[in-house]
């Protein structure tokens, strides 16, 4: 039972990383706290490989940064809006603004590297 | 049952055609021009159509497998009803035994083959030990069971108008990738085996990959690898699934880059496995460039004779190869247990490799056409059950032998390839369970128990015996044909190894655990 708890925890959390293009305006532009959002594609090998360390990283931070992660194909219009143009596309938005970009295969230390001074 | 596809929508589902001018290269090269597109019409969005289901019109692809009628629940996960699924080379070893699976669990199977397999074992002067019918025989039997295949004759190298005629035809919704000749020792005969393998497997599937583009795009490739490709280096370092996971590192001259998602090195042993290692690239590049959907199955090396459908009656087995070109290790050493011919074993024989019984492995296939990529999606799976040494498998067969009142002896003979038999190994082969839910059942020793039991039967062994001499290996990888010169021959249980096994993996109840452990056991037991 505790097992299947946690479980179904952790798939809620999974879900909870990616969102639409509908729930952009809500989740990012109207977040209170910095929000890093990677765009992915789901043809690129690197994404695939960065999605665990987005969830830990989302674990880690445990809320003071909000992290992301949107389908540029199935979301094209904010993609394009961004002119996403590399994935992954790791992008930080701070009261509904686009204050850093950073594309490509990131380690986990690069990824937070990204997030500094981003958190006060 | 937990499903592991369920959360899975219609971005995964073969049927849905996308549709909406849906322009994956919205990243990058063709920026101006979706935006173009989207300033022109800004309702623009990205719908499918069901192939399935043409009455639901244009929607967006949300729906997951759990909600979808199509999709019904089978013990390894969702499935599609009737799913349909072509096999080529349906003739051999693991497309006959995967054919008949498949059409258990309610697919409707297609399957193609150029019987080039039956060719080069009777050109070498072999045979398959356990007799397998015509394939019009063979299908007539496996309609006797219920099991309908719709099979058709066909080259998919030298024939690709009759190849893509047949994909229009069937519309397949998976398609296994078994058209390969299997065999490291073939392609290293000489230059006409080197370029008869390469030209067959490696233009096979470049040939497929055209017409899966042209004809069945949405379509997922399961193309069988082996883990052959990554070799054993001697570093050390781990054959991760394909490519490196994000947190891998490049460090060189004070600076750091992410290795996360790139190709991991390869390092193939044979022609054979050159040839494997340019599939690779070439079915990567294709999703690359057209958005195909595959999967790469780096399978281990593979025995056994028992499947629940090919045991069901004789007609229905697959064939048994045991002589030096196209018989697995473990598969031979029980012929040779059978046949009272000592068990060879290359060099020091503490060479490690990746195992998996033939019924796992089939599991896996069927798990991972449940499972379907997304667009563009190209995926690698170490298929493996268990890692062992070499020379312990030579002591698992002689102990199990024992069993049949066989004496079996092993005997070490000089390498005849170019690798070396001292190494590292760590392999990484964690996706199957986790992502795809594989249950490992087939334990070693059973299975070489069931292998003896069928081959020790009069009519089977008479077979073996009319081909004794075709077992030991000749085919050297520079170039010679001449007998292996003996090191040494000794008795099970006597040998003591240097190495030790740095990784055990085993799925099936720690079983190979207990193997591994072989020496220390022994130690213990003196002690």
């Amino acid at each position: 039972m505790e097992k299947n708890f946690q479980e179904s925890k952790k798939k809620e959390k999974k879900r909870k990383l990616e969102i639409t293009e509908k729930e952009f305006q809500k989740e990012v532009i109207d977040s209170k706290k910095p929000v890093l959002v990677m765009f992915w594609g789901s043809w690129c090998p690197v994404c695939k490989r960065a999605e665990p360390l987005l969830e830990e990283i989302a674990i880690e931070l445990n809320g003071k940064i909000n992290i992301k992660k949107m389908n540029i194909d199935r979301n094209p219009h904010i993609a394009t809006r961004y002119e996403v143009m590399g994935t992954p596309n790791f992008c930080v938005f701070k009261n509904g603004e686009l204050v850093k970009r950073k594309f490509g295969s990131q380690s986990k230390k690069q990824i937070l590297e990204i997030l500094e001074n981003e958190n006060n | 049952m937990e499903m592991l596809n369920a959360e899975k929508t219609c971005w995964n589902c073969p049927a849905a055609i996308l549709k909406g001018n849906v322009d994956f290269r919205s990243c990058g090269q063709s920026k101006e021009e979706i935006k173009k597109k989207m300033e022109e019409n800004p309702d623009f969005q990205v719908v499918i159509e069901c192939a399935r289901r043409p009455e639901l019109g244009h929607f967006e692809p949300s729906i997951t497998f759990e909600q979808c009628p199509e999709w019904q629940e089978t013990k390894y996960g969702l499935m599609l009803k009737n799913m349909r699924v072509m096999i080529l080379g349906i003739d051999g070893y693991l497309g006959w035994a995967l054919a008949l699976k498949l059409c258990k669990i309610g697919c409707k199977v297609s399957g193609v083959d150029n019987y080039k397999r039956r060719d080069m074992v009777m050109e070498k002067g072999s045979q398959t030990a356990i007799p397998i019918p015509r394939m019009t025989d063979r299908i007539h039997a496996a309609k006797e069971h219920g099991y309908h295949i719709n099979f058709r004759r066909i080259d998919i190298r030298k024939e690709i108008n009759k190849l893509r005629e047949f994909l229009q035809e069937v519309k397949p919704e998976a398609i296994v990738h078994y058209a390969e000749v299997p065999s490291a020792p073939y392609s290293m005969v000489d230059a006409n085996h080197a370029l008869d393998v390469q030209d067959n497997n490696t233009l096979g599937t470049l040939a497929i990959l055209f017409a899966m583009k042209d004809i069945v795009p949405e379509s997922s490739m399961i193309k069988l690898g082996t883990m052959g490709e990554y070799g054993a280096p001697l570093t050390g370092r781990p054959l991760f699934e394909g490519m490196f996971p994000a947190d891998a590192i490049l460090q060189w001259d004070n600076r750091e880059w992410s290795l996360g998602g790139e190709l991991t090195p390869r390092n193939p042993g044979s022609f054979y496995h050159v040839g494997k290692v340019q599939d690779t690239y070439n079915v990567y590049e294709a999703c690359r460039y057209w958005w195909l959907r595959s999967y790469d199955v780096m399978q281990g090396v593979i025995y056994g004779v028992h499947t629940d459908e090919i045991s069901k009656d004789k007609r229905l087995r697959t064939r048994f190869d045991f002589d030096e070109w196209f018989g697995t290790v473990i598969n031979r050493f029980v012929a040779q247990a059978v046949l009272g011919i000592p068990l060879t074993i290359y060099g020091r024989g503490e060479q490690i490799r990746g195992f998996i019984g033939l019924d796992d492995a089939m599991q896996c296939m069927v798990r991972l056409i449940c499972s379907p990529p997304e667009p563009g999606q190209y995926d690698v799976v170490n298929q493996i059950s268990a890692v062992y040494r070499i020379a312990d498998l030579a002591e698992a067969v002689a102990e199990v032998g024992e069993e049949f009142d066989l004496k079996v002896r092993i005997k070490r003979v000089e390498n005849p390839r170019v690798e070396p038999d001292r190494h590292p190994m760590e392999v990484v082969s964690t996706k199957l369970e986790g992502e795809f839910g594989l249950k490992a059942k087939v334990r070693l020793k059973d299975e070489i128990r069931r292998m003896f039991e069928l081959l020790t039967k009069p009519e089977i062994k008479k077979r073996l015996e009319e081909k004794k001499h075709v077992v030991d290996p000749r085919t050297r990888w520079n170039g010679d044909k001449k007998e292996m010169d003996v090191i040494e021959e000794y008795m099970p249980g006597t040998k003591k190894f240097e190495s030790k096994l740095l990784q055990q993996i085993d799925r099936v109840d720690g079983h190979g655990k207990e193997l591994s452990g072989i020496e220390e056991k022994r130690e213990k037991k003196k002690a």
